[in-house]
């Protein structure tokens, strides 16, 4: 049976790090830490949930002088749809599995 | 954004952290998806280049059979009668799959490059591909007898090249156009 789109563990896992830093932007870095996911999984990631429209990237400057500027990423409104309909199903499922 | 965005978010990303190992995992990272996008891109333009020059074979086939008076189908006439319009509509399709291929972050190089191989293309699938018509040839002495030659058959000729190299240029202005008419990236702006 085919997979519908965006449901892997991994990119349900980035989804759910941005959401959990939303409205505010996430870094590779710091969803990296928080997904447990390395570069070669998660930027390919951040690159299609972009290409889809799901995902804003942006340049912010760095405070520290030298440091060239950061990438950062904001849920768009149908990546905030997408994550949060993910983070429902996930407990619906958690409680259907506790009340079984 | 394009690829090369990409790699330099992440490139900025390593220099920006004081976790050596991600940084170093990250650059590497940057580099494979660079070299894996331009790959993909080099196949995708070259895609477009095969199917150009099956196109341009088929056409040549069907001008051919006009003009050795095998049939009289309405493509090859209008080739035949029509020549500058039905090269300007090459190189305009030419300019389009440039476009396409842009619109799809193939750089503009790439796609130029794809192009200047259509020689070589024509040549292969003309070997490939074998397509016997029995033609007569009117000489000073007479109608000879019928000969069966392959229409299909390319040879290498100069003028080749400078048509390779015009394909190559709409190509590279359409990649060009391609990528300019693709959704701006936001500037590297404080986002704050």
């Amino acid at each position: 049976m085919a997979r519908s789109p965006n449901s892997s563990p991994h990119t349900r896992a980035v989804l759910q790090a941005l959401l959990a830093a939303h409205p505010g932007p996430s870094y590779g870095y710091d969803l990296s830490k928080a997904t447990g996911l390395k570069s070669g999984t998660l930027y390919p990631i951040l690159q299609r949930l972009h290409a889809q429209g799901y995902l804003d990237a942006g340049w912010e400057d760095s405070p520290h002088p030298g440091k060239p500027p950061r990438h950062v990423y904001t849920l768009t409104p149908e990546g905030l749809k997408l994550a949060r309909e993910g983070s429902e199903r996930r407990t619906a499922r958690t409680l259907k599995g506790a009340l079984a | 954004m394009k690829a090369e965005e990409w790699q330099k978010g992440m490139e900025n990303e390593a220099a920006s952290v004081e976790d050596v190992e991600w940084a170093e995992d990250t650059r590497q990272t940057a580099q494979v998806l660079r070299r894996r996008s331009q790959l993909s891109g080099l196949l995708l333009a070259l895609s477009c280049a095969v199917m150009f020059s099956t196109l341009l074979l088929i056409l040549n086939i069907l001008g051919s059979r006009v003009g050795m008076h095998v049939d009289q189908n309405a493509v090859g006439t209008f080739i035949r009668e029509h020549t500058l319009p039905y090269l300007a509509s090459l190189l305009a399709l030419v300019f389009l799959l440039g476009l396409g291929l842009g619109r799809a972050c193939v750089t503009p190089w790439l796609a130029a490059l794809a192009f200047l191989l259509l020689p070589v293309l024509s040549v292969i699938l003309g070997t490939l591909v074998y397509v016997p018509s029995t033609v007569e040839f009117d000489s000073s002495l007479g109608v000879m007898a019928p000969v069966t030659i392959d229409l299909a058959t390319v040879f290498w000729n100069v003028w080749m090249v400078p048509e390779a190299v015009l394909a190559a240029a709409f190509a590279f202005l359409g990649a060009r156009l391609g990528q300019a008419r693709k959704r701006p990236s936001p500037p590297p702006t404080a986002v704050r």
